[in-house]
């Protein structure tokens, strides 16, 4: 049976390999051999090729009547079949994965045949960050917080852990702003009897140009934008150019937002922020409000990269809870439950040592 | 006959004699603290003489309960400050109390008054508390012109804070008694502080939000300024009333022998 996925194995010892977040190599793990990520590119290029011939072979064959029962026309575009070159077990995934694991023997692939049709990623931001990282990290997270439910620490076990490459698009924008403040200036008079203020309103035209380099916007349909948008900002300082390698032993998923249907979430925030930039040189007034603004957008690059997540789910009275945190920087984001009891009792509390505070305050006032 | 003249004229200068006597004693503060002045003296003619008697009744009453000197003079017009003047008019007519002395002191023509205590008293009725507590009282007769009326308001509210101080041996303070008002507002401001505290807390159980802006992507460097005009519009002017204590108060006229206080009517 012709393989449709290609395992990344050691040479040396043919054990599963896996890029080791932090190294600039991809090492074996059990050998200690280390290879350079473009050695290791250049070396299963060949074999991926023939991977996704033996797919497309596949595909062709796809039957969807010999199967026990039909699948859904949109279940069948969703999800692929592959085969373990390692162990032979067939799996099925998302049609979007680029890279996991299988199931069965823990192997890392690659599925090069979701590569096709779709363009390479310019750029790869490594992971930085381990597992073991990962879960310290997140107890870390709920340090600290009031309300978190006891039982949620006491038996908390994380249900999963994965690492994904998320694929995001980042925007470069050239952008010129016109915005017209009104602007304010007071003037307080102390009298004897009254206080007189005067306040001069003054029109503030503000244009200018400016421009703003690789914000990020995730591609992922499955992602959450807000969670994305949380994790940020990444340091692009250690953005490389994009390798298959850095993909082993990750999950990754291939872009299904294009470039187009994600740009209006950069550009909105652009916007925001040229007018922002420009309300920071209306100077010298006590207040002032944008009243117009206009932001033309200039020609902008995109480029396409994969970022580094790692997604860790846990369960509290059957509700699955979910943390993504950043791979390269270790930002954990998420939303924790928490306990009503709490949440009554900690207001209450400071109601009740609050209320004799504000009687005192409020009698020297009536 | 010259003997009966001599009689009638000697009659005569001693009933002379005696209502000099009994007008000194009317008099406004003159003379020195030996002397037993009226507790009322109304020069500016606003009380009736039953009135008068009534207040000089109950004030002497309230001056055996205490053992204190009570004053209430009326002027025409005074000349400088009235808080020294009262200060004064204490010293001079209303002082050797044993336990204090106190004087009200209007003055019809600038529609000033002032009280004016001496040490042993300020330690019965306080300056911040006490003094504004008593005005209180009678201000509100005052304006109407309803003077019997505010006088024995004022002789009545004295007469409270010295019945409190011996009860309580202490000064009374209006800011110790309990407000309903005060509580029911505090009981709501808690309310809103503790919702404040539950919103907060609830937010920091997520960090999960949409990015606004792209602050972080933008290059300082490649900002340039096209446009920076600033065109003045319009003023507006906007006058606000300080609010003024009540009854108009003011502290005039304290100093390390004298406390008291007094404002406008």
């Amino acid at each position: 049976m012709a393989s449709t996925a290609v395992n990344y194995q050691c040479p040396n010892c043919t054990a599963p390999l896996s890029f080791q977040p932090g190294n600039d190599k991809v090492t074996c793990e059990y050998c200690g051999t280390e290879f350079e990520t473009q050695v290791i590119e250049d070396m299963f290029r060949q074999k991926e090729e023939m991977a996704a011939r033996a797919a497309d072979a596949r595909d062709a064959k796809w039957d969807t009547e010999a199967a026990g029962e039909e699948w859904d026309p949109d279940e069948v575009a969703m999800m692929k079949a592959f085969t373990c070159s390692s162990c032979g077990a067939e799996i099925v995934s998302d049609g979007n994965t680029m890279a996991t694991e299988c199931c069965y023997c823990g192997n890392p692939v690659m599925l090069p045949q979701r590569f096709s049709g779709m363009i390479k990623p310019d750029y790869i931001i490594p992971f930085k960050k381990t597992k073991e990282e990962a879960v310290v990290a997140l107890k870390k997270f709920y340090e600290g917080k009031k309300l978190l439910p006891k039982a949620f620490t006491a038996n908390n076990r994380v249900e999963a852990i994965q690492a994904m490459y998320v694929p995001f698009w980042f925007f470069d924008s050239e952008v010129e702003a016109h915005a017209s403040f009104r602007a304010e200036k007071r003037h307080i008079i102390d009298m004897p009897d009254e206080t007189i203020t005067e306040t001069s309103v003054y029109e503030c035209i503000r244009s200018g140009t400016m421009r703003f380099s690789r914000i990020p916007v995730d591609g992922s349909e499955k992602m959450d934008d807000a969670y994305m948008e949380s994790i940020e900002p990444f340091d692009y300082s250690e953005m490389v150019p994009f390798s298959t390698a850095y993909l082993t032993g990750y999950l990754a998923d291939k872009y299904d937002v294009d470039a187009e249907a994600s740009a209006p979430r950069a550009d909105k925030r652009v916007e925001t922020s040229a007018i922002g930039v420009l309300g920071e040189t209306v100077m010298g007034y006590d207040v002032y409000s944008c009243k117009e603004s206009a932001v033309v957008k200039g020609e902008g690059k995109v480029s396409y990269g994969m970022v580094p997540v790692w997604i860790l789910t846990t369960r509290y009275e059957g509700k699955p809870y979910t943390f993504m945190m950043n791979g390269q920087t270790g930002k954990v984001v998420g939303s924790l439950p928490y306990d009503k009891g709490k949440a009554l009792l900690y207001p209450s509390i400071a109601a009740f040592i609050l209320m004799p505070i504000l009687y005192f305050l409020i009698k020297m006032f009536l | 006959m010259r003997m009966v003249k001599k009689w009638n004229a000697g009659c005569l200068f001693a009933v002379m004699v005696l209502l000099l006597f009994s007008a000194a004693a009317l008099a406004a503060p003159s003379g020195n603290g030996a002397k037993t002045p009226a507790p009322v003296v109304d020069k500016a003619g606003i009380i009736a003489k039953d009135d008068v008697q009534r207040l000089s009744e109950r004030i002497r009453e309230v001056e055996a309960k205490h053992g204190v000197r009570i004053g209430i003079c009326v002027q025409k017009s005074v000349k400088g400050s009235i808080g020294k003047a009262a200060n004064q008019l204490l010293d001079e007519s209303y002082s050797g109390g044993t336990n204090g002395g106190i004087v009200l002191l209007l003055a019809m023509d600038s529609r000033d008054w002032h009280i004016s205590t001496d040490n042993a008293m300020r330690m019965r009725i306080t300056d911040d508390e006490g003094i504004p507590y008593v005005g209180d009282q009678f201000l509100g007769q005052l304006k109407k012109k309803d003077y019997a009326g505010a006088f024995e308001s004022y002789v009545n509210a004295v007469d409270t804070l010295l019945v409190y101080y011996e009860q309580q041996g202490k000064p009374y303070r209006p800011s110790d008694e309990f407000s309903f008002l005060a509580l029911l507002l505090a009981v709501i401001a808690s309310c809103i502080g503790g919702w404040l505290v539950r919103a907060g807390l609830i937010s920091s159980m997520s960090n999960v939000t949409h990015a606004a802006e792209a602050g972080t992507y933008l290059e300082r460097d490649s900002v340039n300024i096209t446009e920076n005009s600033d065109t003045f519009l319009f003023m507006n002017v906007t006058r606000t009333p300080k609010k003024k204590h009540k009854s108009g108060w003011n502290g005039s006229g304290r100093d390390s022998e004298h406390g008291g206080g007094g404002g406008k009517f």
